[in-house]
């Protein structure tokens, strides 16, 4: 019977067992995230030699000159908008088809709570892959970044995860209704390419193509990096910094009564456990 | 303990926009529970019995907080599954008939350590009761991956996991389904126990026999009605007995 005495997991505690359940069952995959993590090596070495060609260009003046650097930043941006997007729309997804969604919700564990943990390990996960994209564009194909810059990176990698994930909730309560899901992440990263420079400079784009591309969220995120990796002042990203926390703040309560609005339909309509 | 009176489910169809954008099982408004009421006091067990389709199983989603009602209200120690729900999880265990519902590729143990932290214990007091729930269960010694389980094992993990934060109420849906008649036996015992140790038990079935063997009070459901509500002893005694009991059930389905 319930003791009101006896110690109760806090919800730091429930946050961490969210978070080994997720390592526990992709480690039982054994190599699934090791391939993964080793196919880091192929987009990079393939940027780097496509850098030889591009070096030099004008467009890439404001950006340090070097093609390379300027794509492996616009690649760890587009990994962090993906992260965001991807992490509670995949849970959701493999909760509801898996029935364990009905089980989690049958707990006294808040929904945030749930949502917490379930960022736990692909947060992990996707900053070791930055850690890899970093390591072997600096230690092998001679990248360079100064030190404040990375400090500046940081909270700019922070604020691009939390307006992701601000997407990646309204996905996750798309979901919940249409029973398929994960339609916004390959838009995400589509987009991403073409639109918000994530491998090439936008002004390379026609006038009406630059507007899209500024209106995306993952446009400021990379630029934003950019500024702080490879300009020779990091700290002049304060305009990219403020967009992007200006939409986190607009986007992530939006998303969480999105998702709380879904679950809700789930139960009037009895279709929370089917998929 | 638990306290459904007149609650009603009716599963509208959903709006032409969602119906464009996900097919839904019925074009249909259906009527799964109509007007019902009934109580469930600490160390009683009740049964709800009925055919498939009768309204058991959503009537134990909306205990669950896993449905809202369309109307009425369900209580449990007093808190509202719509207003509080966490309150009324924190006070119930619940035993689904699916053999879904865990995390296929971690053990049982894993599984009732997780659920149990997620209930509220600690990560070491959850280990002390998974191990007791999977010695129980007669689970530990062939503990592997859920997906390895068998139906049976699965259901006594269900029923493993209900236990696991040892909540006052228990929800327990066709809790011998896919288990061998022994094995049914012996829940059968385990639910009695649980009884007398103060926890309020509703249980549902096909099986009115084993309800009636198990249980203190009977409620029968056909087409989402309580079509019959007594005392096992109240059954028991009738002249007609529960082959009766089943033949009046048959006819309230025409």
């Amino acid at each position: 019977m319930i003791d009101s005495t006896a110690a109760r997991s806090s919800y730091s505690d429930r946050v961490l067992a969210l978070g080994r359940r997720d390592l526990k069952i992709e480690l039982s995959y054994h190599f699934g995230q090791l391939i993964r993590l080793l196919s880091i090596v192929f987009p990079v070495a393939t940027f780097f030699y496509i850098g030889q060609l591009a070096d030099g260009s004008p467009e890439l003046a404001g950006y340090g000159g070097s093609y390379f650097e300027f794509v492996l930043v616009g690649l760890t941006g587009t990994t962090l908008a993906a992260l965001g997007a991807e992490m509670f729309s995949s849970m959701i997804s493999r909760e509801q088809s898996e029935g364990t969604l009905a089980s989690l919700l049958s707990t006294p564990t808040p929904l945030w709570v749930l949502l917490a943990g379930a960022t736990l390990f692909p947060l992990g996960f996707t900053a070791v892959e930055v850690l890899i994209y970093m390591a072997l564009g600096v230690g092998v194909f001679g990248a360079e970044f100064s030190a404040v810059g990375i400090l500046v990176a940081i909270p700019i990698a922070v604020l691009t995860v939390a307006v992701f994930a601000g997407i990646g909730i309204l996905s996750a309560a798309f979901i919940v209704v249409t029973k398929r899901g994960e339609p916004i992440t390959p838009l995400i990263r589509a987009a991403t390419t073409l639109f918000a420079g994530a491998v090439f400079p936008i002004t390379l784009l026609p006038d009406g193509l630059q507007l899209v591309g500024r209106m995306l969220p993952s446009y400021y995120a990379i630029e934003g990096l950019r500024g702080a990796l490879l300009s020779d002042d990091p700290l002049s990203t304060w305009d990219e910094m403020l967009t992007l926390a200006v939409m986190a703040a607009v986007l992530l309560p939006l998303s969480m009564w999105a998702l709380k609005k879904a679950l809700r339909w789930g139960r009037v309509s009895g279709t929370l456990s089917s998929f | 303990m638990l306290e459904v009176d007149h609650v009603s489910k009716r599963f509208d169809v959903p709006p032409r926009l969602l119906r464009l954008l996900s097919r839904v099982a019925s074009s249909q408004a259906v009527q799964a529970v109509s007007d019902v009421s009934l109580r469930v006091a600490r160390g009683e067990v009740v049964g709800l019995v009925g055919a498939n389709g009768a309204g058991k199983t959503t009537l134990l989603h909306m205990i669950a907080c896993l449905l809202e009602p369309t109307s009425g209200s369900v209580r449990v120690d007093g808190f509202d599954t719509v207003t509080d729900p966490n309150e009324v999880r924190r006070r119930l265990g619940l035993v689904i008939a699916d053999d879904r519902g865990f995390y296929w590729r971690m053990t049982g143990r894993e599984n009732l350590v997780l659920f149990g932290v997620l209930a509220g214990l600690t990560r070491e007091h959850a280990k002390e009761r998974a191990e007791e729930l999977m010695q129980q269960a007669d689970l530990a010694r062939r503990d592997r991956m859920v997906f390895g389980y068998s139906s049976g094992m699965i259901t006594r993990l269900h029923v493993a996991r209900a236990l696991i934060a040892n909540p006052p109420l228990l929800l327990l849906d066709e809790p011998t389904r896919s288990l061998d008649p022994l094995v049914s036996l012996e829940v059968g015992r385990v639910v009695r126990r649980l009884a007398d140790d103060g926890h309020a038990v509703l249980m549902s079935s096909h099986n009115l026999e084993e309800v009636v063997a198990n249980c203190d009070r009977v409620v029968v459901m056909n087409e989402g009605v309580v079509v019959l509500a007594d005392t096992a002893s109240g059954l028991r005694a009738r002249q007609d007995g529960v082959s009766g009991l089943l033949e009046a059930l048959d006819g309230a389905g025409r």
